[in-house]
Protein backbone atom coordinates (compact mmCIF):
# COMPACT_ATOMS: atom_id res chain seq x y z
CA UNK A 1 0.00 0.00 0.00
CA UNK A 2 1.36 3.45 -0.86
CA UNK A 3 0.36 6.87 0.38
CA UNK A 4 -2.30 7.47 -2.27
CA UNK A 5 -3.92 4.11 -1.62
CA UNK A 6 -3.78 4.67 2.12
CA UNK A 7 -5.45 8.09 1.85
CA UNK A 8 -8.09 6.82 -0.59
CA UNK A 9 -8.97 3.95 1.73
CA UNK A 10 -9.04 6.28 4.75
CA UNK A 11 -11.40 8.63 2.94
CA UNK A 12 -13.66 5.74 2.01
CA UNK A 13 -13.70 4.52 5.61
CA UNK A 14 -14.69 8.00 6.77
CA UNK A 15 -17.49 8.35 4.20
CA UNK A 16 -20.17 8.33 6.86
CA UNK A 17 -18.90 11.00 9.23
CA UNK A 18 -19.57 14.71 8.99
CA UNK A 19 -18.04 16.27 5.87
CA UNK A 20 -16.00 18.87 7.76
CA UNK A 21 -14.65 16.31 10.21
CA UNK A 22 -13.62 14.14 7.29
CA UNK A 23 -11.92 17.01 5.45
CA UNK A 24 -9.97 17.93 8.62
CA UNK A 25 -8.84 14.37 9.22
CA UNK A 26 -7.75 13.98 5.60
CA UNK A 27 -5.90 17.29 5.72
CA UNK A 28 -4.18 16.23 8.96
CA UNK A 29 -2.89 12.96 7.54
CA UNK A 30 -1.92 14.55 4.22
CA UNK A 31 0.12 17.10 6.14
CA UNK A 32 1.55 14.29 8.23
CA UNK A 33 2.80 12.48 5.13
CA UNK A 34 4.19 15.74 3.74
CA UNK A 35 6.13 16.40 6.96
CA UNK A 36 7.45 12.86 7.13
CA UNK A 37 8.73 13.19 3.56
CA UNK A 38 8.64 10.62 0.77
CA UNK A 39 11.62 8.77 2.24
CA UNK A 40 9.59 7.95 5.36
CA UNK A 41 6.36 7.13 3.54
CA UNK A 42 6.65 3.36 3.98
CA UNK A 43 7.59 3.68 7.67
CA UNK A 44 4.64 6.01 8.38
CA UNK A 45 2.20 3.67 6.66
CA UNK A 46 3.58 0.69 8.56
CA UNK A 47 3.28 2.51 11.90
CA UNK A 48 -0.17 3.95 11.22
CA UNK A 49 -1.38 0.46 10.50
CA UNK A 50 -4.49 -0.17 8.49
CA UNK A 51 -6.63 2.79 7.35
CA UNK A 52 -9.58 0.94 8.86
CA UNK A 53 -8.02 1.20 12.32
CA UNK A 54 -7.04 4.85 11.87
CA UNK A 55 -10.58 5.61 10.70
CA UNK A 56 -12.04 3.71 13.64
CA UNK A 57 -10.15 5.95 16.07
CA UNK A 58 -11.47 9.06 14.31
CA UNK A 59 -15.00 7.70 14.13
CA UNK A 60 -15.02 6.71 17.80
CA UNK A 61 -14.12 10.29 18.65
CA UNK A 62 -16.80 11.68 16.32
CA UNK A 63 -19.38 9.41 17.95
CA UNK A 64 -18.46 10.68 21.42
CA UNK A 65 -18.98 14.20 20.16
CA UNK A 66 -22.37 13.29 18.71
CA UNK A 67 -23.41 11.81 22.03
CA UNK A 68 -22.68 15.04 23.83
CA UNK A 69 -24.89 16.97 21.42
CA UNK A 70 -28.04 14.87 21.79
CA UNK A 71 -27.79 14.57 25.52
CA UNK A 72 -31.08 13.32 26.95
CA UNK A 73 -32.94 15.89 29.05
CA UNK A 74 -32.46 15.32 32.75
CA UNK A 75 -35.30 13.29 34.20
CA UNK A 76 -36.65 14.43 37.54
CA UNK A 77 -37.18 11.69 40.05
CA UNK A 78 -40.31 13.27 41.55
CA UNK A 79 -42.91 11.20 39.68
CA UNK A 80 -43.55 7.79 41.14
CA UNK A 81 -43.05 4.68 39.05
CA UNK A 82 -46.58 3.47 39.81
CA UNK A 83 -48.11 6.47 38.00
CA UNK A 84 -45.97 5.85 34.93
CA UNK A 85 -46.99 2.17 34.88
CA UNK A 86 -50.67 3.12 35.33
CA UNK A 87 -50.39 5.69 32.54
CA UNK A 88 -48.81 3.05 30.34
CA UNK A 89 -51.63 0.57 31.02
CA UNK A 90 -54.31 3.20 30.32
CA UNK A 91 -52.57 4.16 27.08
CA UNK A 92 -52.42 0.57 25.82
CA UNK A 93 -55.81 0.60 23.96
CA UNK A 94 -54.52 3.53 21.89
CA UNK A 95 -50.87 2.56 21.70
CA UNK A 96 -51.38 -0.98 20.38
CA UNK A 97 -53.56 -0.08 17.34
CA UNK A 98 -51.21 2.83 16.55
CA UNK A 99 -48.22 0.50 16.75
CA UNK A 100 -49.95 -2.04 14.50
CA UNK A 101 -50.86 0.66 11.98
CA UNK A 102 -47.27 1.94 11.97
CA UNK A 103 -45.93 -1.57 11.53
CA UNK A 104 -48.36 -2.10 8.64
CA UNK A 105 -47.22 1.12 6.99
CA UNK A 106 -43.56 0.13 7.32
CA UNK A 107 -44.25 -3.36 5.91
CA UNK A 108 -46.24 -1.81 3.05
CA UNK A 109 -43.42 0.56 2.25
CA UNK A 110 -40.83 -2.23 2.27
CA UNK A 111 -43.08 -4.46 0.12
CA UNK A 112 -43.64 -1.75 -2.47
CA UNK A 113 -39.94 -0.95 -2.66
CA UNK A 114 -39.22 -4.65 -3.09
CA UNK A 115 -41.90 -4.93 -5.79
CA UNK A 116 -40.48 -1.98 -7.72
CA UNK A 117 -36.99 -3.46 -7.63
CA UNK A 118 -38.24 -6.89 -8.72
CA UNK A 119 -40.22 -5.34 -11.60
CA UNK A 120 -37.20 -3.34 -12.79
CA UNK A 121 -34.93 -6.38 -12.63
CA UNK A 122 -37.53 -8.47 -14.48
CA UNK A 123 -37.79 -5.82 -17.21
CA UNK A 124 -34.01 -5.72 -17.64
CA UNK A 125 -33.79 -9.52 -17.75
CA UNK A 126 -36.64 -9.64 -20.30
CA UNK A 127 -35.02 -7.09 -22.63
CA UNK A 128 -31.66 -8.82 -22.28
CA UNK A 129 -33.19 -12.25 -22.98
CA UNK A 130 -35.14 -10.91 -25.94
CA UNK A 131 -31.96 -9.41 -27.35
CA UNK A 132 -30.10 -12.71 -27.03
CA UNK A 133 -32.99 -14.62 -28.66
CA UNK A 134 -33.21 -12.11 -31.51
CA UNK A 135 -29.46 -12.50 -32.06
CA UNK A 136 -29.76 -16.29 -32.16
CA UNK A 137 -32.77 -16.12 -34.49
CA UNK A 138 -30.87 -13.70 -36.76
CA UNK A 139 -27.87 -16.04 -36.86
CA UNK A 140 -30.16 -18.94 -37.79
CA UNK A 141 -31.60 -17.21 -40.87
CA UNK A 142 -28.33 -15.45 -41.79
CA UNK A 143 -27.53 -17.87 -44.63
CA UNK A 144 -31.07 -18.20 -45.99
CA UNK A 145 -31.88 -14.49 -45.96
CA UNK A 146 -28.86 -12.37 -45.09
CA UNK A 147 -30.52 -8.90 -44.63
CA UNK A 148 -33.12 -10.28 -42.21
CA UNK A 149 -30.44 -12.21 -40.33
CA UNK A 150 -28.19 -9.16 -39.99
CA UNK A 151 -31.18 -7.03 -38.97
CA UNK A 152 -32.16 -9.38 -36.16
CA UNK A 153 -28.58 -9.93 -35.04
CA UNK A 154 -27.95 -6.18 -34.88
CA UNK A 155 -31.25 -5.53 -33.13
CA UNK A 156 -30.51 -8.30 -30.65
CA UNK A 157 -27.05 -6.94 -29.85
CA UNK A 158 -28.44 -3.43 -29.41
CA UNK A 159 -31.20 -4.67 -27.10
CA UNK A 160 -28.72 -6.67 -25.01
CA UNK A 161 -26.40 -3.69 -24.74
CA UNK A 162 -29.22 -1.37 -23.69
CA UNK A 163 -30.41 -3.95 -21.18
CA UNK A 164 -26.94 -4.18 -19.63
CA UNK A 165 -26.72 -0.39 -19.35
CA UNK A 166 -30.20 -0.30 -17.84
CA UNK A 167 -29.11 -3.07 -15.48
CA UNK A 168 -26.37 -0.83 -14.10
CA UNK A 169 -28.88 2.01 -13.68
CA UNK A 170 -31.38 -0.30 -12.00
CA UNK A 171 -28.69 -1.57 -9.64
CA UNK A 172 -27.73 1.97 -8.67
CA UNK A 173 -31.37 3.02 -8.34
CA UNK A 174 -32.15 0.00 -6.16
CA UNK A 175 -29.27 0.77 -3.87
CA UNK A 176 -30.35 4.39 -3.58
CA UNK A 177 -33.94 3.34 -2.95
CA UNK A 178 -33.01 0.85 -0.24
CA UNK A 179 -30.61 3.35 1.33
CA UNK A 180 -33.29 6.05 1.25
CA UNK A 181 -35.86 3.83 2.91
CA UNK A 182 -33.34 2.78 5.55
CA UNK A 183 -32.54 6.42 6.31
CA UNK A 184 -36.26 7.28 6.39
CA UNK A 185 -37.02 4.51 8.87
CA UNK A 186 -34.00 5.47 10.93
CA UNK A 187 -35.17 9.09 10.90
CA UNK A 188 -38.65 8.09 12.09
CA UNK A 189 -37.15 5.98 14.85
CA UNK A 190 -34.85 8.76 16.07
CA UNK A 191 -37.57 11.42 15.86
CA UNK A 192 -39.98 9.17 17.69
CA UNK A 193 -37.49 8.67 20.47
CA UNK A 194 -36.73 12.39 20.69
CA UNK A 195 -40.41 13.21 20.88
CA UNK A 196 -40.85 10.55 23.50
CA UNK A 197 -38.05 12.03 25.58
CA UNK A 198 -39.40 15.55 25.17
CA UNK A 199 -42.85 14.42 26.26
CA UNK A 200 -41.37 12.67 29.26
CA UNK A 201 -39.56 15.89 30.15
CA UNK A 202 -42.76 17.98 29.85
CA UNK A 203 -44.75 15.50 31.85
CA UNK A 204 -42.22 15.61 34.64
CA UNK A 205 -42.07 19.39 34.59
CA UNK A 206 -45.86 19.68 34.92
CA UNK B 1 7.20 0.59 27.05
CA UNK B 2 5.31 -1.77 29.29
CA UNK B 3 2.95 0.86 30.68
CA UNK B 4 -0.27 1.91 29.01
CA UNK B 5 -0.64 5.67 28.67
CA UNK B 6 -4.18 6.68 29.63
CA UNK B 7 -6.04 9.55 28.04
CA UNK B 8 -5.61 11.93 31.01
CA UNK B 9 -1.84 11.44 31.02
CA UNK B 10 -1.72 11.84 27.25
CA UNK B 11 -3.76 15.07 27.45
CA UNK B 12 -1.42 16.35 30.16
CA UNK B 13 1.67 15.57 28.08
CA UNK B 14 0.28 17.11 24.88
CA UNK B 15 -0.72 20.30 26.68
CA UNK B 16 2.63 20.52 28.47
CA UNK B 17 4.57 20.18 25.22
CA UNK B 18 2.38 22.90 23.69
CA UNK B 19 3.00 25.10 26.72
CA UNK B 20 6.66 25.27 25.71
CA UNK B 21 5.89 26.24 22.13
CA UNK B 22 3.26 26.00 19.40
CA UNK B 23 3.91 23.14 17.06
CA UNK B 24 2.31 21.00 14.37
CA UNK B 25 1.00 17.45 14.30
CA UNK B 26 4.07 15.68 12.98
CA UNK B 27 6.54 17.13 15.48
CA UNK B 28 4.09 16.64 18.34
CA UNK B 29 3.60 13.02 17.39
CA UNK B 30 7.32 12.34 17.05
CA UNK B 31 8.04 13.97 20.41
CA UNK B 32 5.38 11.95 22.26
CA UNK B 33 6.24 8.81 20.34
CA UNK B 34 9.86 8.89 21.42
CA UNK B 35 9.00 9.67 25.06
CA UNK B 36 5.84 7.63 25.62
CA UNK B 37 5.89 5.08 22.80
CA UNK B 38 2.41 5.97 21.57
CA UNK B 39 1.48 4.97 18.02
CA UNK B 40 1.34 7.50 15.20
CA UNK B 41 -2.43 7.41 14.87
CA UNK B 42 -3.16 8.04 18.56
CA UNK B 43 -2.72 11.77 18.56
CA UNK B 44 -5.27 13.03 16.05
CA UNK B 45 -8.37 12.16 18.11
CA UNK B 46 -6.65 13.55 21.22
CA UNK B 47 -5.96 16.87 19.48
CA UNK B 48 -9.54 17.01 18.23
CA UNK B 49 -10.89 16.42 21.71
CA UNK B 50 -8.64 19.03 23.34
CA UNK B 51 -9.62 21.50 20.65
CA UNK B 52 -13.30 20.79 21.23
CA UNK B 53 -12.82 21.29 24.97
CA UNK B 54 -11.20 24.67 24.20
CA UNK B 55 -7.89 23.58 25.75
CA UNK B 56 -6.08 24.34 22.51
CA UNK B 57 -6.62 26.30 19.29
CA UNK B 58 -5.18 25.90 15.82
CA UNK B 59 -3.87 28.26 13.19
CA UNK B 60 -2.58 27.61 9.70
CA UNK B 61 0.77 28.75 8.37
CA UNK B 62 2.07 28.35 4.84
CA UNK B 63 5.35 26.49 4.62
CA UNK B 64 7.10 25.59 1.34
CA UNK B 65 3.94 26.01 -0.67
CA UNK B 66 1.68 23.96 1.55
CA UNK B 67 -0.14 24.29 4.82
CA UNK B 68 1.05 23.57 8.33
CA UNK B 69 -1.55 23.46 11.06
CA UNK B 70 -0.10 24.67 14.35
CA UNK B 71 -1.59 23.84 17.71
CA UNK B 72 -1.47 26.39 20.54
CA UNK B 73 -2.50 26.04 24.17
CA UNK B 74 -5.28 28.27 25.52
CA UNK B 75 -5.85 29.87 28.91
CA UNK B 76 -8.17 27.01 29.80
CA UNK B 77 -5.57 24.49 28.64
CA UNK B 78 -2.97 26.06 30.95
CA UNK B 79 -5.36 25.78 33.88
CA UNK B 80 -5.91 22.17 32.94
CA UNK B 81 -2.16 21.52 32.94
CA UNK B 82 -1.88 22.90 36.48
CA UNK B 83 -4.60 20.53 37.66
CA UNK B 84 -2.98 17.62 35.83
CA UNK B 85 0.39 18.39 37.44
CA UNK B 86 -1.14 18.34 40.92
CA UNK B 87 -2.84 15.03 40.16
CA UNK B 88 0.32 13.62 38.69
CA UNK B 89 2.45 14.52 41.70
CA UNK B 90 0.18 12.75 44.17
CA UNK B 91 -0.21 9.80 41.82
CA UNK B 92 3.53 9.54 41.31
CA UNK B 93 4.16 9.69 45.06
CA UNK B 94 1.71 6.86 45.63
CA UNK B 95 3.26 4.71 42.91
CA UNK B 96 6.74 5.47 44.23
CA UNK B 97 5.70 4.30 47.68
CA UNK B 98 4.39 1.05 46.21
CA UNK B 99 7.36 0.47 43.94
CA UNK B 100 10.23 1.48 46.21
CA UNK B 101 8.72 0.81 49.61
CA UNK B 102 8.19 3.30 52.39
CA UNK B 103 5.55 3.91 54.94
CA UNK B 104 2.16 3.09 53.44
CA UNK B 105 0.30 3.53 56.73
CA UNK B 106 0.39 7.32 56.86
Amino acid sequence: MNRAEFMAELERQLARIDERERAEAIAYYNEYFDEAGPENEARVIAELGSPVRVAAQIKADAAVKGMGKTEAPPVKKGISTIWIVLLGILALPIAIPVAIALLGAVIGLLASVFAVIVALVAAVVAVCGGGVLAFIAGAAVLFTHAPTGIFYMGGGLAATGIALLLGILVFAASRALVGGVARLLDGIRVKGRERHERKAGERNDG
Amino acid sequence: MGFQVGSALLDACVLSVLQREDTYGYVLTQTLKSELGISESTLYPVLKRLQRDACLTTYDQAWQGRNRRYYAITEKGSEQVKAYRRDWESYRNNVDKLLYGGDLGE
